[in-house]
């Protein structure tokens, strides 16, 4: 009897002895495991902090891309013009030696028109002003569009970039798509400190008052004009508490901004 | 008579250009002296010691860039009407401050010159006019482009005339510091210069728009080049003073 409970008592200890172990185990395990999750959660943090900058550097990567592409095509073009400039010498030269100068006349005529048609680009300070300026004026002059351009370096650092581009490009994009519905095809650019205001000024050539006929400035399909983007135009200014100064002056139809900081 | 100036470092392009420069100005009946210029520094020395109303002036010029010049205009001497003349489509301009009247492209100088003369002659004839005003027993000449503000003093106006101010005005002006009190009510000087370039800001105040240097939260601020004035801008009179600004900034 008394070995038998002592035996019984054994076992009891061993059991209970078994299951501290055991707890004990257990509780280590979910320690680590719970260090485990943390650990996990951190990883994964980190992962997606990567892969955001991973993002942001491929962003950066294409910009730059963009941009050499561009730096390429110019250099190409650069080097074509070269081309081009020595045959039309020799042309004009050949015309001149066989006693045609009305010929070569006629022919250096030809390519002023040609070369009227190409873009100096702008280059100021801040990157995004000249990246739309250019891209956007470039694309004007391949169109056929005579352009003036007047731009001061301002930095428009109040503004977020995205507001930025769409309301100088919509702005742009309204008065290339007008002007190449007009006779005159020109298309004037002004982005100047004035009075305490950042005012942007583009105009456009029109053969008749888009005020008068189109007051409301609605975009209709058959004939696209300056409804389109203004929208976009008069929330950005809205956004940053500017104005929008609609006008017509000496054939051109105006939008202006003034903006604050 | 006025005096125009040219200065273009290639004599060809400026007696060509001179040559049109004065078809337009004589096409509207402006008599003036015309110079061309060939080289910069003789230009710096002329400004010194002569008075020019318009001057058009080529940007890539030796010894001195049409940028230079312009900032000693803006620095000394503000009344010259500026006009840039250059060979390129676009300009670059790292400050504006320097607010040129206009630019003209060389290749295009058959279209834009002319619309261009006809704006210079406004400003030139603007800038000639004339207030007619009673100080005690005597009647004086105060050209309007010298009267930077007029404030309101019981039955008194007292005029803010500029620095750079001549003839009455320059002589009249009390006080040394540029103050001309003469009687007569703020109701019948706004009623008198309206569309001549005034602007009433405040129930005390009536401003030359032309000194407007910036509009903003805390009034508007006026400068002549060599002092600085911040008025207020009455509650009422805000939309219309932006407004009018809006207007002064159109091009």
């Amino acid at each position: 009897m008394n070995t038998v409970s002592i035996g019984l008592w054994a076992l009891v200890l061993l059991q209970g002895a078994a299951l501290l172990v055991l707890a004990h185990k257990r509780k280590k395990e979910q320690a680590e495991y719970e260090e485990q999750g943390k650990l996990l959660t951190r990883y994964a943090a980190d992962y997606l902090d990567m892969e955001k900058r991973a993002s942001q550097l491929t962003e950066v990567y294409e910009r730059q891309q963009e941009k050499a592409g561009e730096l390429e095509q110019t250099q190409q073009q650069i080097r074509l013009l070269k081309h081009d400039m020595k045959n039309h010498t020799l042309v004009i030269l050949s015309c001149l030696e066989a006693g045609r100068p009305e010929e070569a006349k006629r022919y250096a005529g030809e390519i002023l028109d040609k070369l009227n048609r190409m873009y100096t680009y702008v280059h100021v300070g801040n990157s995004l002003l000249s990246y739309i300026i250019n891209s956007k004026l470039s694309k004007a002059g391949e169109l056929g569009l005579e352009i003036k351009a007047e731009i001061e370096n301002l930095s428009f650092s109040y503004m977020d970039s995205v507001d930025f581009s769409a309301l100088l490009g919509n702005m742009l994009d309204n008065a290339i798509r007008g002007a190449l519905h007009s006779a005159e095809k020109r298309l004037e650019v002004n982005i100047a400190a004035r009075r305490g205001f950042d005012v942007i000024t583009v105009k456009n050539s029109i053969d008749q008052s888009v005020l008068e006929t189109n007051p409301g400035l609605r975009t209709s399909k058959e004939e696209p004009g300056h409804g389109y983007g203004l929208q976009q135009i008069r929330a950005v200014t809205e956004k940053y508490e500017g104005t929008v100064d609609i006008y017509e002056k000496e054939g051109r139809f105006v939008v202006s901004v003034l903006l604050t900081d | 008579m006025y005096h125009i100036v040219l200065c273009d470092d290639e004599k060809e392009i400026l007696e060509e250009l001179l040559e049109r420069v004065r078809k337009c100005f004589e096409a509207r009946g402006i008599s003036a002296r015309y110079d061309g210029i060939t080289d910069a520094r003789v230009l710096m020395e002329r400004m010194r010691c002569e008075r020019i109303d318009v001057l058009f002036l080529d940007i890539d010029m030796p010894y001195y860039s049409g940028m230079d010049i312009a900032g000693v205009l803006y620095e000394q001497y503000r009344d010259t009407i500026l006009v840039f003349v250059t060979s390129h489509d676009a300009l670059v301009y790292q400050t504006f401050a320097y607010r040129p009247f206009g630019f003209v492209r060389k290749t295009h100088a058959d279209e834009e010159l002319d619309p261009l003369c006809g704006r210079i002659c406004g400003e030139l004839l603007e800038n000639t006019r004339e207030l007619a005003v009673r100080k005690g027993q005597e009647l004086m000449r105060v050209l309007l482009k010298d009267i930077v503000y007029m404030e309101a003093e019981g039955n008194y106006l007292l005029l803010r005339v500029r620095a750079s101010a001549s003839g009455d005005a320059a002589a009249c002006a009390d006080d040394g510091e540029g103050l001309l009190r003469i009687r007569e009510t703020m109701a019948d000087m706004e009623g008198a210069l309206s569309g001549k370039g005034f602007i009433r800001c405040h129930k005390g105040f009536l401003i030359n728009a032309a000194y407007i240097e910036r509009l903003g939260s805390a009034g508007v601020a006026l400068s002549d080049g060599t002092r600085c004035w911040q008025l207020p801008v009455g509650r009422s009179y805000e939309k219309e003073v932006r407004r009018r600004v809006m207007e002064l900034l159109r091009m």
